[in-house]
């Protein structure tokens, strides 16, 4: 018996949930690479109840996926900043255990990596493990497409400089 | 091998897209859910309006009601539905709407243990509610309170048959294409916990896979599901398995009756198994303000209805008898069972709603305001509040919390003595383990030797334990809560301090230094970004509106503000301008006005926007009570709608006499009237024993305004159908369209009123 017929639902939460079912994967992957897969579903969560609130903000399809990497971006640093408190204030409990290493790789691509800037480092993840584009990049870190091409070869000089221990 | 560093780098991810699981939709549904709330009395959408309210009257003038369940986002499913039959109309046959109880999981120190929740859902038969009860998993307001479930995918368990006194449950051959794994013992007990809890079932069987099946037994000791043909391999198998199999997850002090969160009506038989030395209960029932209402200590009598005695400090059952009390309103039953001295090995306490004594007369019915917490006066003492880790709250800063002074046995004399006194026993129980934490840096066993208030300077005397251990942060975190608790009294300015009577001005091994006297000046870095200082943590002495007012050092001085209900849901949200931003530490001030039904614990949180992408950072949050409306003439909802029923062109008499007592009664909360409408046949058309009128009036008592929305949906456009059913009215009319886009544009108006976005 069916008198009440649903009808479609409200263009928002439509516009949500297309959003969400699209583009979770990839920011839950974004944030499983930055912190680990433990905290990478509150990360996705966070990411996706900001842009929730700022639906009206957040730009239509192609721009939307690099617009939530933006955000995933900030929420993952939040998050860091905090883990760090915590565990200067921890002393102990930071003493027992490092962090959780989000990130397993060859020993001299990591060292190699770790001589860059925190910036060229993102550059860099962003085109090599979620595969944007330089003008997605430029949207995610903000800066003209041409400014992200141009810091994108440099990282890319720069890492392939570090392997060869010139810098 | 590539020697690219950038192509090894790509090689190198450690998340590969193909290895990303699929997007969590439940999680999509809670944020909609829990964030997209609007103001009280529109729905948030339409999809949400759609499973919300719909008033059907049948030709004949018998009429039919949908109420969802507030903060459902499926359209599809209604929710609560339950018809009414009048003499002159045949009811379409729906399925009953069937009241029981799931059991979840509570995890403890010792391992996870049930807690019983009432459900009411729509069901063919009781066994099938309960499943399907318990398959549904906790509601948000319970995974907030730490209740969880184990249970598989909804479609993988099914009630096969009820053989006897035993329930049957087919679990799907997907199901054991885990092998097992999805059924782990846990999840077994909540199924045979749930099951047994109905009348007449005493054991469940399984039927392992789909088709004929082969029954399955459970192992008692490792509680694995086997099947028949396996039993022999094992010593003891439990076939059927019962509640004695799983008695491990029973808490010791375990109630059953009432239900975790509960709605009671006193006076109430309480109810439950306890396992206790000595088989003593005892059973306090506090109010909202944590004062006990009633307290008595029964004796368990040895064995359960599903177990025997098995000599001393076995499974026992208790029962109390909560007499009437002059008090409704949110409350907490905790229940305790003691050890072989006095102490209590265990502890459970839910949560309850206690509802007016009696029923129905409208004059009582009426005043369903919560008589709340006292207001008694409070003090406040600095504390510090940890980061949470998982969101944008930094920490530890210090914050204001109240203490009042309600719990003294004497009058208050010495308000900055007292405050003192309460800053030494650091925080209240419970909030160290809060979320973030609420935590002291004063070393226990520091005590106060003396404290005069002369010009303006407090000189406190404190014992040596106060410079005992700690580093130098943890050294000038406690100067900082001793100096703030004390300036917060208008006639306190600066603060001296005397260890043992040794006035001290350098502390501890690394040499803190503070000015003689001290002041809040130079503990700038001990506070947040946001620091809220009216109200205080924990607050009730608040009033409507409420003053909220602090400090702030943010980016362009500007602080964002919300004001939450129980629920979450924002009542207020906006912004208050500090005198000083972006680099200095400014005072801000706002006044919040708000209306809630009833007094209840919400929350005042402040927050720092983000400049690059306006997301929260800084976010302090400070739990207070806030005042429900002082106004019992108009505590029912529907007196906010307007008077008056707009002319339905074709409208039978028949049709339209019930539609205007309908509303009459909706407006005035008329449960006498309301329910004479029901007819006499109400109990048996539902098919339970739970009265629509008696959901209503808990609706209306916990704000949900069923009353303004059946009695706005009467005044809605109407539309005639034939669809599927009797000849009938619906309200409103856009239910009788196939889409929105087919609703006539005239209607569009008058329903846009109340759905905010279509």
């Amino acid at each position: 018996m069916t008198i009440v017929r649903p009808l479609a639902a409200s263009h928002s939460e439509e516009r949500f949930r297309d959003m969400f079912a699209h583009h979770h994967p990839a920011i839950y992957g974004y944030a499983a690479r930055r912190v680990g897969r433990v905290d990478a579903a509150d990360v996705a969560a966070e990411t996706f109840t900001v842009a929730w609130r700022r639906l009206r903000r957040v730009p239509e399809e192609p721009a939307t996926l690099p617009w939530l990497y933006g955000v995933a971006r900030n929420v993952v640093a939040n998050l860091e900043r905090s883990r760090r408190r915590a565990e200067r204030l921890a002393a102990k409990e930071a003493a027992a255990a490092g962090p959780e290493a989000a990130v397993e790789m060859a020993a001299d691509l990591a060292a190699a990596l770790d001589q860059l800037r925190d910036d060229e480092k993102e550059i860099l993840l962003l085109a090599a493990w979620e595969g944007l584009t330089p003008s997605q990049i430029g949207e995610v870190v903000g800066c003209s497409p041409n400014a992200a091409a141009v810091r994108l070869h440099r990282a890319r000089t720069r890492l392939a400089d570090a392997m060869e221990g010139e810098i | 091998m590539t020697h690219d560093p950038f192509d090894r780098l790509r090689g190198a991810n450690p998340v590969p897209d193909e290895s990303l699981p699929p997007a969590p939709m439940a999680t999509a549904d809670r944020i909609i859910g829990g964030r997209g709330a609007t103001a009280p009395g529109r729905w948030p959408g339409w999809a949400v309006a759609t499973a919300a309210a719909a008033a059907v009257l049948m030709v004949g003038g018998g009429w039919m009601l949908w109420l969802g369940r507030t903060g459902d986002t499926t359209a599809a499913d209604p929710g609560v539905t339950f018809p009414v039959a009048s003499a002159t109309t045949d009811a379409t046959p729906v399925t009953p709407l069937i009241e029981t109880t799931a059991y979840l999981l509570n995890a403890t120190g010792t391992g996870p243990v049930l807690v019983p929740v009432p459900r009411s859902i729509s069901a063919p038969d009781d066994a099938t509610a309960a499943l399907d009860a318990l398959l549904d998993g906790p509601t948000t307001a319970e995974e907030t309170a730490g209740l969880y479930s184990s249970m598989p995918q909804a479609d993988w368990l099914s009630i096969a048959r009820i053989e006897g006194r035993t329930a049957v449950v087919r679990v799907s051959d997907a199901l054991l294409a885990t092998r097992y794994e999805a059924l782990p013992p846990e999840a077994l007990a909540q199924i045979v916990f749930t099951l047994t809890r109905l009348d007449g079932i005493d054991g469940v069987e399984f039927l392992l896979g789909d088709g004929e099946g082969t029954p399955g037994g459970v192992v008692a000791g490792t509680l694995q599901l086997v099947p028949q043909a396996e039993f022999t391999d094992y010593p003891f198998v439990d076939f059927p398995a019962t509640r004695m199999t799983f008695e491990g997850f029973m808490p010791l002090a375990f109630v059953e009756a009432p239900s975790y969160d509960a709605f009671v009506t006193l006076p109430y038989a309480a109810r439950g198994v306890a396992n206790s030395i000595g088989n003593q209960v005892r059973l306090t029932l506090a109010g909202s303000d944590g004062a006990t209402l009633w307290q008595d200590t029964v004796l368990a009598t040895c064995g359960t209805p599903w177990s025997e005695c098995r000599g001393e400090s076995d499974w026992s059952i208790w029962e109390a008898s909560i007499p009437s009390l002059d008090y409704t309103g949110y409350a907490t039953l905790t229940a305790e069972s003691f050890g072989s001295g006095v102490e209590i090995i265990d502890r459970r306490t839910y949560p309850l709603t206690i509802a007016p004594v009696g029923e129905a007369p409208s004059t009582t019915t009426t005043t369903m305001v919560a008589a709340g917490p006292a207001v008694p006066e409070e003090l406040a003492v600095y504390l510090f509040m940890d980061s949470d880790s998982t969101f944008f709250v930094p920490g530890p800063y210090l914050v204001p919390a109240a203490w009042t002074t309600a719990v003294l046995s004497a009058p208050l004399t010495d308000p900055a003595r007292q405050a003192m006194e309460w800053l030494l026993q650091g925080p209240l129980p419970g909030w160290a383990e809060s979320i973030p934490a609420i935590s002291t840096a004063i070393p226990a066993g520091t005590r106060l030797l003396g404290l005069e208030v002369a010009d303006g300077i407090a000189t406190v005397d404190l014992s040596g334990e106060f410079v005992s251990g700690g580093g130098s942060f943890s050294m000038r975190a406690r100067l900082a809560q001793v100096v703030f608790t004390l300036t917060r009294f208008e006639d306190i300015d600066g603060v001296r301090f005397l260890v043992d009577g040794v006035p001290t001005t350098v502390f501890g091994g690394e040499g803190v230094i503070i000015d003689d006297p001290a002041t809040r000046e130079g503990f700038d870095d001990l506070l947040p970004a946001v620091m809220i200082e009216t109200p205080m943590y924990g607050g009730s002495e608040t009033g409507n509106p409420l003053v909220v007012s602090g400090t702030a050092n943010v980016f362009e001085a500007t602080v964002s503000l919300a004001l939450v209900n129980n629920d979450g849901l924002i009542l207020w949200e906006g912004f208050a301008t500090a005198t000083c931003g972006t680099g200095c530490r400014g005072d801000w001030s706002i006044e919040i006005p708000y209306s809630l039904p009833t007094d209840q614990l919400g929350a005042v949180i402040a927050w720092e926007s983000s400049a690059q992408d306006g997301s929260q950072t800084n976010v302090r949050e400070h739990p207070v009570w806030l005042t429900g409306a002082d106004r019992p003439a108009e505590a029912c909802s529907g007196g906010r709608v307007p008077d008056g029923l707009p002319e339905v062109a074709g409208l039978p008499a028949e049709a339209s006499a019930t539609r205007d007592a309908l509303f009459a009664a909706a407006r005035t909360c008329d449960w006498e009237a309301l329910s004479s409408l029901l007819g006499p046949d109400t109990n048996t058309t539902f098919g339970t024993p739970q009265d629509p009128i008696q959901q209503w009036q808990r609706e209306e008592a916990d704000g949900l305004e069923p009353m303004y929305r059946l009695a706005a949906t009467l005044q809605l456009p109407a539309v005639f159908s034939d669809l599927e059913g009797p000849e009938r009215w619906e309200w409103p009319s856009a239910f009788g369209y196939p889409s929105w886009e087919t609703v006539p544009e005239a209607d569009r108006q008058a329903l846009l009123a109340i759905y905010d976005e279509s």
